[in-house]
């Protein structure tokens, strides 16, 4: 481990008490596995449970297709952060503090603990200037919701579930548009 | 002589410049226009030494399509264009030039979308040759890499010797009824499906006996069948076969030799991986380097540059993209809808009977569609949660994709020279890309968004692109379609090459690739590369016979 590395676990257990992703020293500070024996490569299963609950609500479950949650997209980011340079994971790591400030402040609560209607103001207002983006939660959306949907996408759930992608595989004949009333 | 040529990669231990291991012929690059001069100047009986500075790779082994992203940890499924580009070698100065080269035998045309489109007739009439002396050899060229598409009878894209061909997507059809809509109220413009060099018959000829049928997997840039054309699986192996060609393969050509009194050139050098200097001696040499490398080499080796215009005229396409959303056929269920690679259809016959008043030249626009697995483009919609995930869901199926393809104006904005720094690994200097935007390319940009968003408004569709005025920062230049930098001319005070591809200062000095076009109209440059560069080696061919080579 290089120095870089080290400072940055020391720093981002600071963060994570100071923000009450975990617990203080009177606490159990939770490292290893999630319940299904995932080992998260950077994050920890604190921050990877914060990352399910919100992709969840950013591309949810609906009568048509499970959502980001059953895709395991947190663990594609989880992937996605530990192979990213120093900066990109200062991000990760301040975003997620910034969405659990947002919760402490709005509900008294981590986000994971929010329910439903609250998770979604919560996300409604780190959406709400998608385009020009001024807070650390606002800047935070758009990292978090294009690694979701490349997440999402990229998973068996979201091509074949949601989809309904059929290509991928050889044929014989390609015919193209079959369908009166399109031309 | 001992044949050199095989599946490992060769090189020569040392060389002696004996006549008998003279060559006839040295070409450097493999790539379309190295690749069919090869096969033209080995089946013309000249032996030939074809020096390639990458390895030779084996589809179905080296790359290969059929990948799921989930089945790799990081979701990055191998992506030959992704994974074998060879990005960044070079200096960009100006508004964002980009590069690649594939090293590699082969080189890009293993990656090329396959796109074959004539140029017409209106297209030479700035060039010292005409269609009409080019067109035999586009017949030609079309029969041997077998092209699909149909004949669509259009005054300025000829049609050519083509295959059975490959029809468009749901929302491509809404687009051609954009267009004709359009044109039923006057516009000049034409929507067609794509002609593309792959093979939608079995191989039937013995050209193609290296090939298979295409199985419309949409894996073209790295086809692990080989129906796609590439110089790797028709030109190069066929002429292997006559037993007239040596392969030099991860040899990179440092320097083209002249002789002492600088009039003819005598040969080339190259180095290999582990940094060892080789030579090669040729009674011609043909450059089949692409037109920045091309430009390289001839400036680093000073010579065939009397005119100055060595590097200059440089242009490519560039563009914008504009997408469109059609309600109409959300009802269709899910389809495969991979076919030949995203874009089945194109945007033509744009300006070109009346040119723009607002810029010169004109642009094509390359269309698609489909329900596709891995467009990030096509999932950037605002919002988030179930109103998010119904639209992307509704795009995927619905959607269209526009690419405009323009030429940018030759100026002398625009040009390759010799970084006086930057060196690559084999301590060559490195090419310098000067790429300024002109006004007039700006405003082409402007009207190919107007005009795109008017057919998908014609075609009963929403644009989904941000819509707007277009700035320098949104144009995209293409890292592949590069020429202009040794153009051909009648006068050696202007131009670099002759008509037939022949240096105006050395007369055993060839140009075989798509550096030498004078002019560039909208149309994609590989089957004009492989016409022309035919055609320069059929004319070495008649020199030596003529006895004026050999």
């Amino acid at each position: 481990m290089n120095w870089g590395e080290q400072e940055m676990e020391r720093r981002t257990i600071l963060k994570l008490i100071a923000a009450g992703v975990l617990p203080g020293a009177n606490g159990l500070v939770q490292i290893g596995c999630t319940q299904d024996g995932y080992r998260p490569e950077f994050f920890s299963t604190a921050q990877l449970d914060l990352l399910d609950s919100l992709t969840e609500v950013i591309l949810p479950s609906d009568d048509h297709s499970p959502g980001a949650r059953a895709a395991k997209v947190a663990r594609y980011i989880d992937v996605v952060a530990a192979d990213a340079t120093l900066a990109t994971q200062e991000s990760w790591l301040s975003g997620l503090d910034a969405v659990s400030a947002l919760a402490h402040e709005r509900f008294g609560r981590p986000f994971i603990d929010c329910d439903p209607a609250q998770q979604d103001q919560i996300v409604a207002e780190m959406a709400s200037n998608e385009e020009q983006p001024r807070s650390e939660a606002e800047r935070f959306f758009s990292r978090v919701k294009r690694a979701t949907i490349d997440g999402y996408y990229t998973s068996q759930v979201g091509i074949h579930e949601e989809l309904g992608y059929k290509g991928n595989t050889a044929i014989d004949e390609f015919l193209g548009c079959v369908h009166e009333g399109h031309s | 002589m001992v044949k050199q040529s095989g599946a490992t990669g060769s090189r020569i231990e040392e060389v002696s410049r004996v006549a008998e291991q003279q060559y006839d012929v040295i070409v450097v690059g493999s790539g379309p226009g190295g690749g069919i001069a090869t096969y033209a100047l080995a089946t013309g009986g000249l032996k030939v030494a074809l020096v390639e500075a990458g390895p030779r790779l084996q589809a179905g082994v080296d790359y290969s399509g059929h990948h799921w992203p989930y089945d790799y940890r990081d979701r990055r499924a191998p992506n030959f264009w992704r994974d074998n580009f060879l990005r960044g070698h070079f200096t960009p100065v100006g508004d964002r030039p980009g590069h690649g080269q594939i090293r590699a035998l082969g080189g890009r045309s293993i990656c090329w979308a396959g796109h074959s489109l004539r140029f017409g007739p209106k297209d030479f009439e700035s060039w010292p040759i005409s269609y009409g002396e080019v067109a035999p050899y586009y017949s030609r060229a079309e029969r041997l890499m077998g092209v699909y598409g149909y004949r669509d009878g259009l005054s300025n894209l000829p049609d050519g010797e083509f295959l059975k061909p490959v029809p468009m997507r749901c929302a491509e059809e809404r687009l051609r009824l954009g267009v004709e809509r359009l044109r039923e109220r006057g516009e000049k413009m034409a929507f067609v499906a794509q002609r593309k060099a792959m093979l939608t018959i079995p191989p039937d000829r013995p050209e193609w006996k290296h090939r298979q049928k295409c199985h419309y997997c949409g894996h073209c840039s790295g086809c692990a069948v080989e129906a796609k054309y590439t110089s790797a699986n028709t030109p190069i192996p066929l002429a292997e076969e006559t037993g007239n060609l040596t392969i030099f393969t991860e040899s990179m050509v440092t320097r083209v030799r002249a002789s002492e009194e600088g009039g003819r050139a005598v040969g080339i050098e190259y180095k290999t991986k582990d940094g060892e200097v080789h030579e090669l001696d040729g009674k011609a040499v043909v450059l089949s380097c692409s037109a920045v490398e091309t430009a390289r080499l001839l400036l680093i080796s000073d010579l065939a540059n009397s005119s100055g215009q060595v590097g200059k005229n440089l242009t490519s396409h560039f563009g914008v993209t504009v997408r469109g959303f059609f309600p109409q056929i959300l009802g269709r269920d899910s389809s495969n809808d991979d076919g030949t690679s995203y874009y089945h259809s194109l945007l033509t016959g744009l300006y070109w009977d009346e040119p723009s008043p607002k810029f010169e030249g004109t642009y094509q626009v390359q269309c698609g569609a489909g329900v596709t697995s891995h467009r990030r483009a096509i999932r950037s919609a605002p919002g988030y949660g179930h109103s998010l995930k119904k639209r992307l869901r509704e795009w995927n199926i619905g959607h269209a994709g526009m690419n405009m393809q323009g030429t940018t104006l030759i100026s002398g904005n625009k040009f390759v020279d010799l970084d006086p720094l930057g060196r690559d690994a084999f301590g060559m200097p490195l090419p310098r890309i000067h790429l300024h935007y002109d006004d007039s390319d700006v405003a082409m940009a402007q009207d190919m968004v107007e005009k795109c968003e008017q057919i998908i408004r014609a075609g009963d569709g929403e644009v989904i692109s941000s819509p707007g005025t277009v700035s320098v920062d949104d144009l995209v230049i293409d890292l592949n379609h590069w020429v202009g930098t040794t153009r051909m001319g009648d006068d050696p005070r202007t131009s670099v090459v002759d008509r037939r591809g022949r240096s105006h200062d050395l007369p055993n000095l060839f140009v075989a690739d798509a550096s030498v076009f004078p002019a560039y109209p909208e149309k994609n440059p590989t089957l004009t590369n492989i016409a022309l560069s035919w055609r320069t080696a059929d004319g070495i061919v008649e020199r030596f016979r003529g006895n004026e080579l050999g």
